[in-house]
């Protein structure tokens, strides 16, 4: 009796040790697939695309429609949620399409390693058609992996009608855009719309003020890498400080801390928020909800005074690259070629983004326009988080909360997050 | 003497070993390769993993966000188990009077359990709101002092949790409570009446202890229920503002799936397993020595 169980037992962990160790393991393309792209016989593109399901038709039948090298393109959009998880996942099995939306920064350095993705500096013509620095979070080790083909920033976004009724101007350092809010705070006017029920929100105002504060030294991330710098001994002092005197003055919403971004969005279309401190894509969800919003946009003056060099926060998004194991990669560079040309560029990003491209000259937003107009000749800074370690940005969300709900005071909270990034890099 | 013939026992094989291979495949070959990884840097993706041995168990002592999610992890099993096992008893009791509502009564009870964890998340999360239904209630009402950010306040957001738990939850417990009160004999209550016992020396003499199979059952599903909340923190809190609603369910689900430290949330899962395991045996040895008492 016991050794017939012993018996089952072993056969079926055997069965479970065979059934799970198997994977794919085998690139997708068949031999019918390899045809040489010289002879111009059919070939098939396999993409995927992270979002972008409502720009199927611009992206990929335009593209089959339209093009004379006889590539059908098959794209699969999946959500932007889970999406570098997946692409981890494929990377693992060894399934990789034959492109793939890729994220910047970090990114780059994991998925371009055993060949995962194909450098492209070889592809000279699109290079050239860049704005200058806006592929170098998408190059690693000197070599370009992807081309984007958005731009974001992030601004302070304002009801313009609330400025020019109390006959305030835009500011142009943190003691005016202070004195700014307790105007506004006078007039029974929330200030600031804060949605921080929705985590992501939180570090944004960190994000817009240390460029200048601490970015001013482009080389600060790789000394904090090399355990040069410091938070707590760094501009980030002043970044905290000036998050906390936002708060410590009221001039946040009261329920600043579970308010949701939807909500905090619907305050300043109602009039009941004078600014929102957020990316550029509030505009298009503050006009949805009330079209006839007046709404300007500006940098959010990060410095004490106008003699201080501004740095502004902006970040190039959306870019696609191709395996490094693909079977057609002439086929892909051509596709790639089309999706970043400046007609698909600038149609995919009409009303909403920037484009990265030097040639693009189209109207965004009013509230977008007016940021450019005053950012112009401005530094810029890319997005924090992109180079930061795995799972440090969560870190900073949390420990940003902490000191807002003042659980921490800013030299405690600038020491976790020393002792959280160090953590991080040595598990990364 | 002749021996008698043995009994074939290959007649079961085929019915049980398909729920013993998914059995396999699902729970424990990936139980036991958690405890391996455990001991590793795994980051949930590579093909490699690097043996680190007893790093992972030894961050866990520093790490403030696990220690805070323990706490609040214990502050919520504690109200869960009070509010489905002493309420749940006081509510069941009364589901058991002979009233003409009962059955509707029973079926309201018990719906919020039928409901998907996640609606009830996002749904208590707009009641729960400053523009809520709770809110607004006390606008209503004229208390406007009352009016709270229920969900951005630290002192009151786990609160918030533990309500929406025990709201879906309850009619379970109630209901596992109900059946054990139907199975009391009437004789028992009948003798006590005849001893001129009134309602709590019946409660006390007689419900509780045939109850106590009940009560076991009901305590050890309540612990493991608040031990492992995840959902309604989710969705509704994403474990803040701050570190106020983290839980070790949602500390382990970051860990491996937004930091890419596998390794270190496996170890977390493994720690939490002998916790909940160990737990449960005390619960179950301390019940049934008191049914066995009773």
């Amino acid at each position: 009796m016991k050794r017939l169980w012993l018996l089952s037992f072993l056969v079926v962990f055997a069965i479970t040790m065979v059934v799970s160790g198997c994977t794919s393991g085998s690139n997708k393309n068949t031999e019918q697939n390899q045809q040489s792209q010289a002879t111009k016989e059919p070939v098939k593109l396999k993409v995927l695309f992270g979002g972008d399901g409502e720009k199927k038709e611009l992206l990929v039948d335009k593209f089959n429609k339209e093009n004379k090298d006889n590539i059908t393109v098959e794209a699969d959009f999946i959500s932007v949620d889970n999406y570098a998880d997946t692409i981890r996942t494929r990377i693992a099995a060894n399934d990789l399409p034959d492109m793939y939306t890729v994220y910047p920064g970090n990114y780059i350095a994991e998925w371009s390693k055993d060949n995962g993705l194909l450098a492209l500096n070889d592809m000279t013509n699109v290079i050239e058609t860049y704005k200058e620095g806006t592929l170098d979070i998408f190059t690693y080790e000197g070599n370009v992996y992807g081309f984007p083909r958005a731009s974001q920033a992030l601004l302070t976004v304002y009801n313009k009608k609330i400025f020019s009724d109390l006959g305030l101007s835009v500011p142009k350092t943190w003691p005016e855009l202070m004195e700014t809010a307790q105007k506004i705070k006078d007039n029974g006017i929330i200030p600031f719309a804060m949605g921080g029920g929705t985590s992501w929100l939180i570090p944004l105002i960190p994000y817009t003020i240390a460029p200048s504060a601490v970015y001013a030294d482009s080389d600060w991330e790789q000394k904090k890498k090399n355990k040069e710098v410091t938070f707590a001994d760094s501009g980030w002092k002043s970044v905290m400080e000036k998050l906390m005197e936002i708060i410590d003055k009221g001039y946040f919403n009261v329920n600043a801390m579970s308010a949701s971004f939807e909500q905090s969005e619907e305050m300043v279309a109602r009039g009941e928020a004078a600014m929102i401190i957020n990316g550029q894509w509030v505009y298009e969800d503050i006009i949805k909800i009330n079209a006839d919003a007046d709404l300007g946009g500006f940098p959010v003056p990060a410095i004490d005074s106008a003699n201080e060099p501004l740095i502004v926060p902006t970040n190039v998004s959306d870019a696609v690259g191709i395996s490094g194991k693909t079977k057609h990669p002439e086929a892909a560079k051509a596709y790639l070629t089309y999706l970043v040309s400046l007609p698909t560029v600038e149609a995919i990003n009409t009303g909403s983004s920037a484009s990265p491209l030097k040639a693009s000259n189209y109207p965004i937003s009013p509230a977008m326009d007016q940021f450019n107009e005053l950012t112009n000749g401005l530094g810029t800074y890319t997005f924090l988080n992109n180079f930061w370690p795995a799972g440090f940005a969560e870190d900073f969300v949390s420990i940003t909360s902490e000191l807002m709900l003042g659980n921490l005071t800013v030299d405690k909270a600038l020491k976790e997050l020393d002792t959280l990034y160090d953590r991080r890099l040595a598990q990364n | 003497m002749r021996n008698k013939p043995r009994q074939s026992n290959f007649g079961y094989l085929p019915f049980v070993l398909p729920a013993l291979l998914l059995f396999s495949l699902f729970f424990f070959f990936p139980m036991i390769l958690s405890m391996y990884y455990s001991f590793t840097n795994w980051n949930g993706f590579s093909q490699t993993a690097k043996f680190n041995g007893l790093a992972n168990f030894t961050l866990m002592l520093e790490d403030r966000s696990l220690i805070k999610a323990l706490k609040n992890t214990l502050i919520i099993c504690v109200y869960s188990i009070l509010s489905f096992n002493v309420l749940g008893i006081g509510v069941a009791l009364l589901m058991d009077l002979p009233l003409r509502t009962r059955g509707m009564l029973r079926m309201l009870l018990f719906l919020p359990v039928m409901l998907s964890a996640v609606v009830v998340g996002f749904v208590m999360s707009y009641i729960f709101s400053w523009d809520g239904a709770i809110n607004r209630f006390f606008e209503w009402i004229g208390m406007n002092f009352l009016i709270h950010d229920w969900m951005g306040n630290v002192r009151t957001v786990l609160s918030t949790i533990i309500v929406t738990e025990v709201w879906q939850s309850f009619g379970f417990h109630v209901i596992i409570y109900l059946a054990g009160l139907q199975g009391i004999p009437q004789d028992y209550y009948e003798s006590a009446m005849i001893d001129g016992a009134k309602f709590w020396r019946k409660l006390w003499h007689v419900t509780l202890p045939l109850l106590a199979p009940a009560i076991t059952i009901n305590v050890i599903l309540s612990t493991i229920r608040g031990i492992k909340v995840f959902d309604s923190v989710l969705i509704m809190t994403d474990g803040g503002p701050g570190y106020a609603t983290q839980t070790i369910s949602l500390r382990i689900y970051k860990e491996a799936f937004v930091a890419q430290h596998t390794g270190y949330a496996s170890a977390v899962s493994l720690v939490m397993f002998i916790v909940i395991m160990l737990i449960s045996i005390v619960q179950l040895r301390f019940f049934r020595r008191k049914e066995l008492q009773m």
